[in-house]
């Protein structure tokens, strides 16, 4: 059991139950921004510092990435950060936790989606960027990858 | 080879260092279950903001749920550490331990996950007839199989075969490039931080061959500790090299309990059998008396059996009859407590190389 889960780890992105001890000297930023809809036109609106603010009927209302995102390798937009247990891992983490807070925007009539623009350096290199888009739909959010 | 398994795996020995083992890995459930409540009443329960379940998220248990499952780790490894009910608490212990990763994969940290693994093995090990609170066992009654002893160490060489093996196959790892980021950024981070280092070791680590060179040396010394902890000629090398590793590691990267948690299961190496060393001294020789009182006070693995003789024969008044029969005086004597204490274990090559001048 324990060869197959060793054997497997590269198989799972964060590499769980594998042992990889060290596997990378990887880095990655990334910088949110929020799509929304004015009239006819989508606009894609930096988030700065992680937080934004919306109005509703009700007043104005805050909204912030640490809201929902308390793991620390993730919780600060902007800024390069070690990629704890390598790259793969920390991308799988971002998209899930990308989801994660688009699904946990009741209250926020304005944004349509979510969208991560990630800067990634591995093991020194500079390496691809990605786009990853969380739509909010009536229904299931959707996370989309662009390379 | 059928004498040698049959001797590991069903012969009757010496449990006194699989309690000692015991302790030391409930030590380490406590504090990690101590510092997971001091989590949760830090940063609150994680269930309730982004976490990532390899279950169903109905399976997630809600957070009054998980602080009761991390008090019953707290009470388990308690059992564990004082030796009552101590192999059903390690077994429920490693299970408790485990379900953690399971609602929440962002929790995940190999220590962790070695630690129930550790735990589980030793439950199947007769590990709870020494060091019992309230409980002492004649020698006879302590003797049990160590077939899951064996399972322990293999525990071990495959957690070094899967890190070595995993860095072996990256290229950017054994050329050397992985760790020449990471001794860049530690010199980047103490720079940061108003520290600088001599400008010897700055050149050092900034030097792409000797990240090649390191990067050779930690995969070779991995692979190596695989084996080499299982064959008695190279077993004390090997616990010693292991040791330095994972001084290094704690002393240069934040991996928790993981360094603790290896050098506990070195324990798993080593020969069950008690006082086979015998350390003779004369007790009118006030410096010989000195060093058997100090060696009687470190001799925490009960290696050695210490006999006062009077006007023994032999320089300062001591010797050491190893457990093959060889006997050392003098220099030599001291080399073989060296060998003997753990706390005396890591400056062995300083003892030997004394003993080379001497």
């Amino acid at each position: 059991m324990q060869v197959f889960l060793i054997a497997t780890a590269d198989a799972r992105p964060d590499r769980v139950f594998g042992f990889r001890m060290f596997n990378e000297s990887s880095s990655l930023r990334f910088d949110l921004f929020r799509r929304i809809s004015r009239g006819q036109r989508t606009l894609l609106v930096p988030v700065k510092d992680g937080g934004w603010q919306v109005s509703t009927a009700a007043g104005q209302r805050s909204f912030n990435w640490t809201d929902r995102v308390r793991y620390r390798a993730l919780s600060r937009p902007g800024v390069f950060v070690h990629a704890t247990y390598g790259l793969d891992a920390q991308l799988f983490r971002l998209q899930a936790a990308l989801k994660d807070v688009s699904e946990h925007l009741e209250g926020d009539p304005e944004t349509r989606a979510l969208v991560a623009r990630v800067q990634t350096q591995k093991n020194g290199r500079t390496g691809p960027n990605f786009e990853f888009v969380a739509t909010r739909p009536e229904g299931q959010t959707r996370v989309d990858a662009q390379p | 080879m059928k004498q040698w398994l049959a001797r590991a795996l069903d012969e009757p020995r010496e449990t006194y260092l699989l309690g000692l083992l015991r302790v030391g890995l409930g030590v380490l459930s406590l504090s990690s279950a101590l510092k997971a409540l001091r989590i949760l009443d830090a940063s609150g329960y994680f269930g309730e903001y982004f976490h990532v379940p390899l279950v169903p998220e109905a399976w997630v248990p809600s957070a009054a749920v998980y602080r009761a499952t991390l008090w019953a780790q707290l009470a388990l490894a308690l059992l564990v550490i004082v030796g009552r009910f101590a192999r059903p608490a390690l077994m429920l212990g490693a299970v408790l331990g485990f379900l953690p990763f399971v609602w929440d994969r962002l929790g995940y940290h190999n220590n962790r996950y070695l630690l129930c693994l550790l735990e589980f093995i030793l439950a199947l090990a007769p590990c709870d007839r020494s060091f019992v609170l309230g409980q002492r066992l004649p020698v006879e009654q302590r003797k049990g199989p160590l077939f899951a002893q064996q399972l322990l160490k293999l525990q071990v060489s495959l957690v070094y075969l899967a890190s070595a093996g995993s860095k072996l196959l990256d290229a950017d790892w054994r050329g050397g490039q992985v760790l020449h980021v990471r001794y860049e950024q530690g010199i980047e981070y103490l720079s940061a931080r108003g520290h600088s280092l001599p400008s010897l070791v700055q050149e050092l680590l900034s030097a792409f061959w000797f990240a090649e060179g390191t990067s050779k040396a930690a995969i070779f010394t991995e692979l190596a500790l695989a084996v080499a902890l299982w064959l008695p000629r190279t077993r004390v090398a090997a616990l010693w090299l292991g040791g330095g590793l994972h001084l290094g590691i704690e002393l240069f990267a934040r991996v928790e309990s993981f360094s603790y948690l290896m050098c506990t299961a070195y324990l798993a190496f080593v020969v069950p059998e008690l006082r086979e060393r015998r350390f003779e001294y004369d007790p009118d020789e006030p410096r010989a008396a000195r060093l058997a009182r100090l060696a009687r006070w470190l001799d925490w693995l009960a290696r050695i059996e210490f006999v006062a003789v009077p006007k023994l024969d032999a320089p300062a008044g001591l010797r050491i009859r190893d457990r093959d029969g060889a006997v050392y005086q003098g220099q030599q004597a001291l080399v073989s407590l060296f060998r003997a204490l753990p706390l005396l274990f890591p400056f062995l090559p300083l003892a030997k190389l004394w003993r080379g001048r001497g």
